[in-house]
């Protein structure tokens, strides 16, 4: 794994380089997001189902979902 | 006595299969030293043992505190860039230390002092070649908190506070390139711990809640780091009576409704020290929107209070 300051934090880019970063961090950040409006509604519609039937959802199935 | 009914610790999530105890891997009860292992937040650099936990957090936290933690990432890109050629070579690091800590709290930052860094601060596997390290704490709005604390609007408050903070830490850093030495900026969930470089940078000392109390800003307050070459004279620890406070006040271990604070220190990696539960600390933070009520109800956060508590206390030794 590669962590966000390895991705993301460039030490002395060129023009191009730093096109290239935000463009990545954009689509990273766009797929995360869209990740939370589908796979996350689904789950926070889960979790209040759940906290109104007093019911627990299980943390390693939504990770499965991934 | 705990004066205020937060949500109940009562969750409607759980593991199948416990990932191995977060007090484990944090080393408690270790009496050899060890750099830490990150286990709940991350940069990203190892996956981590709680991270259904985590996917969870985020995937349930309303959209403006999701977008407002997504926006603070969009500016951490800028944590680097450039250095300047030409070197501005530093004659004095006292005037030197002098100068960034005017130009951080000109940004906006509440307190700021400097360390040098050492391996205490990185996680395990991490190296970082810097020698020194800023740190930066930026104040919470205390008033909002009070009412909002463990609500989404403390988590949006909280977010606010890093967004802050980030941004100082990121002009602090460009400011530093630019006389042409390296500097970087770390904030939330980055690959360095901030409150051991915080505690040697002279900004206050660990509170029995596991957060750091400086003595004007109490615990109310978001942390970041600047690590650069920059030549400065370091600041050293403080002792502002912070342990002769948490010795004899059990206020957050008394409201934490994890029951997650311990009333006396504990061996942690090697060093003896006010430690949190993890395991039943982070699952009540990821219910409640990353929580705070330690912080909010620390007598020392209090505006105002804690230079005088801190003369009191020190007076009764």
């Amino acid at each position: 794994m590669s962590s966000f300051e390895k991705r993301y934090c460039l030490s002395n880019p060129t023009w191009g380089q730093r096109l290239r970063r935000d463009l990545a961090l954009l689509v990273d950040s766009l797929s995360f997001l869209v990740i939370w409006l589908t796979r996350g509604r689904r789950l926070r519609r889960a979790y209040q189902q759940a906290q109104k039937d007093q019911t627990q959802i299980i943390l390693e199935d939504l990770q499965g979902e991934e | 006595m705990s004066r205020a009914p937060w949500p109940a610790p009562v969750y409607a999530f759980r593991y199948r299969a416990p990932p191995k105890s977060g007090n484990d891997i944090n080393g408690l009860g270790e009496t050899a030293w060890r750099r830490p292992v990150q286990i709940f937040h991350s940069s990203g650099f190892r996956k981590v043992e709680w991270e259904a936990l985590e996917w969870f957090f985020l995937m349930t936290m309303p959209f403006r505190l999701f977008i407002k933690g997504m926006f603070s990432r969009w500016l951490l890109r800028n944590a680097d860039g450039a250095i300047a050629p030409r070197r501005v070579e530093v004659a004095d690091p006292d005037a030197m230390a002098r100068q960034i800590k005017q130009l951080a709290r000109r940004l906006g930052a509440g307190a700021v002092g400097v360390a040098p860094l050492s391996s205490e601060a990185l996680y395990e596997g991490i190296e970082k070649t810097h020698k020194y390290a800023i740190s930066i704490a930026y104040p919470m709005n205390f008033e909002l908190l009070d009412s909002q604390v463990a609500q989404p609007k403390g988590g949006l408050e909280a977010l606010r506070a890093y967004t802050e903070i980030t941004r100082i830490a990121i002009k602090l850093a460009a400011r530093i390139r630019k006389s042409g030495w390296p500097a970087r900026a770390y904030c939330e969930s980055a690959d360095l711990l901030h409150i051991p470089i915080a505690i040697q940078a002279g900004l206050g000392q660990l509170g029995k809640h596991g957060s750091l109390i400086n003595r004007e800003l109490g615990s109310n307050f978001r942390l970041a780091t600047v690590l650069t070459d920059l030549p400065m004279t370091t600041d050293r620890p403080v002792d502002i009576a912070v342990d002769d406070l948490c010795l004899r006040c059990q206020r957050c271990a008394v409201d934490c409704p994890a029951d997650a604070i311990a009333n006396s220190k504990q061996w942690v990696r090697g060093v003896e020290k006010w430690y949190v539960d993890f395991d039943k600390c982070v699952p009540y933070f990821a219910k409640t929107y990353g929580c705070g009520i330690c912080i909010q109800v620390c007598p020392w956060s209090k505006p105002g209070q804690g230079p005088g508590l801190s003369e009191r206390l020190l007076a009764l030794r």
